[in-house]
């Protein structure tokens, strides 16, 4: 088993207060028994820690330096975090930062130029579609502060070179299109889009039952743009599901690939399961005895039962989708879409619709080029 | 036992139909095939899955 991602909570805080958000506004409070952000002392266990995983499994993975908002670290112990990952991991380790964007000044800049990190950045869309969906904490728009930042990021060559991508959650109620250019023209290289949490209990904003397809129009519209755009920043959400369709349109298979794992470490340095279970309900993503930096080796814990059990209940598991032709790039969704108080993990998502009407909208498009090739 | 969702049977695999002819100039479909080929796919379902919240791609 290969980790090839690690997110480390560095700030347990956030300086925005997004309605939508699963760590905040979704019933969780585990946050509010985490250190505001990852101690000296964590931060050298950190380190050490990751190091050895990776000579453990012999590969390198990504760290992707996450919150709440990372950048509450603080730009001395942001400097000392990133000196220590990249002293103490090999050099194929890619180090990267997802932020609000509010908080990064030139200072931040220059320390994620000096560590190389790489800097995704959470915009919406539009000012107002943005600004409606990603208030501060005082209810005024961000906006204006995260595009400033884009701007900082795109006056040097050197500078936006670290950008590599916008992320938005979906607003259905705002146009697709519309959204797609806000994004693309922030000159990112790779736009990505979230769908709203919610669960069998607790539907998302936008989407009126389980069987309607609110998001699913949503994005087959977006779809049918891109794919006609002649100019196109890559969207992530379609292209590894295209990839996939794609695979088994040419080979009748969908790919096997490589399979690699997501370690989350939260801000007191121990080892938590997927963060977006918290939407589900109170503590769902908390291992009962959770590993920590600060004692054993990871790729133990991850050899451990109450990993593997971790690991299992991601797979999908009602027989509607183990019977679904749309399973290989459908995936059965994320395990927090798939809650219910009834029977836990055990549905479809609450997108499964939207799922299977974009999944056959990609693959009528796959059919059309593939005819007129 | 899941909860009932009518919209999750395996479905007939239905075609819809397209609203407006499709453009010969797929250039984001060639891309993707390109990198198909040369074996850029990720785990099948593992995307929508395991999303976590950021974009470094």
């Amino acid at each position: 088993m290969i980790v090839d991602t690690v997110l480390v909570k560095v700030a347990s805080r956030c300086n925005l207060d997004c309605g939508y958000c699963y760590v905040y506004n979704m019933g969780d409070d585990g946050w509010r028994r985490q250190p505001k952000r990852l101690a000296v002392d964590t931060i050298a266990a950190l380190g050490r820690s990751l190091r050895e995983l990776a000579s453990d499994q012999d590969a390198a993975f990504s760290v992707v330096l996450h919150g709440g908002e990372p950048l509450l670290l603080g730009p001395e112990r942001l400097t000392l975090l990133c000196a220590t990952l990249r002293s103490e991991l090999p050099l194929g380790c890619t180090l990267a930062i997802q932020t609000n964007g509010v908080l990064l000044d030139d200072a931040v800049i220059e320390i994620c130029i000096e560590h190389d990190v790489s800097i995704s950045i959470s915009l919406d869309g539009p000012k107002e579609v943005h600004d409606r969906a990603r208030p501060d904490l005082r209810g005024r728009g961000t906006y204006s502060r995260v595009a400033a930042a884009l701007d900082r990021l795109r006056v040097t060559p050197e500078r936006h070179r670290l950008l590599t991508g916008v992320l938005a959650v979906i607003d259905p109620v705002a146009d697709p299109i519309a959204t797609y250019e806000a994004l693309k023209a922030t000159r990112a290289p790779s736009i990505d889009f979230l769908h709203r949490d919610g669960n069998h209990d607790l539907l998302p904003a936008g989407k009126g039952a389980r069987d309607t397809v609110e998001y699913g129009d949503w994005l087959v519209r977006l779809l049918d743009h891109y794919l006609d755009d002649r100019n196109p920043t890559p969207i992530r959400l379609f292209d590894e599901m295209l990839k996939l369709l794609l695979a088994e349109a040419e080979t009748g298979i969908t790919s096997p690939a490589t399979v690699g794992r997501l370690l989350i470490i939260e801000t007191d340095g121990t080892v938590q399961k997927n963060d977006t279970l918290k939407s589900a309900h109170r503590d769902a993503d908390r291992f009962a005895a959770p590993a920590s930096v600060f004692e054993g080796r990871l790729s133990t814990f991850m050899r451990s039962a109450a990993f593997s059990e971790h690991e299992a209940s991601q797979q999908p598991t009602a027989p509607a989708c183990l019977a679904c032709p749309y399973l290989g790039p459908c995936g059965g969704g994320m395990p927090a879409h798939r809650w219910a108080a009834e029977n836990a993990y055990d549905n479809p998502s609450i997108y499964c619709a939207d799922q299977q009407l974009l999944i056959r909208h990609m693959r009528a498009r796959i059919g059309a080029w593939r005819a007129a090739a | 036992m899941s909860l009932q969702h009518p919209s999750s049977q395996a479905a007939p695999e239905e075609q819809p139909r397209l609203a407006a002819p499709v453009s010969l100039d797929q250039r984001t479909l060639d891309r993707l095939m390109a990198e198909v080929r040369n074996g850029a796919t990720t785990e099948a379902g593992r995307y929508n899955r395991m999303h976590n919240r950021h974009n470094r791609s």
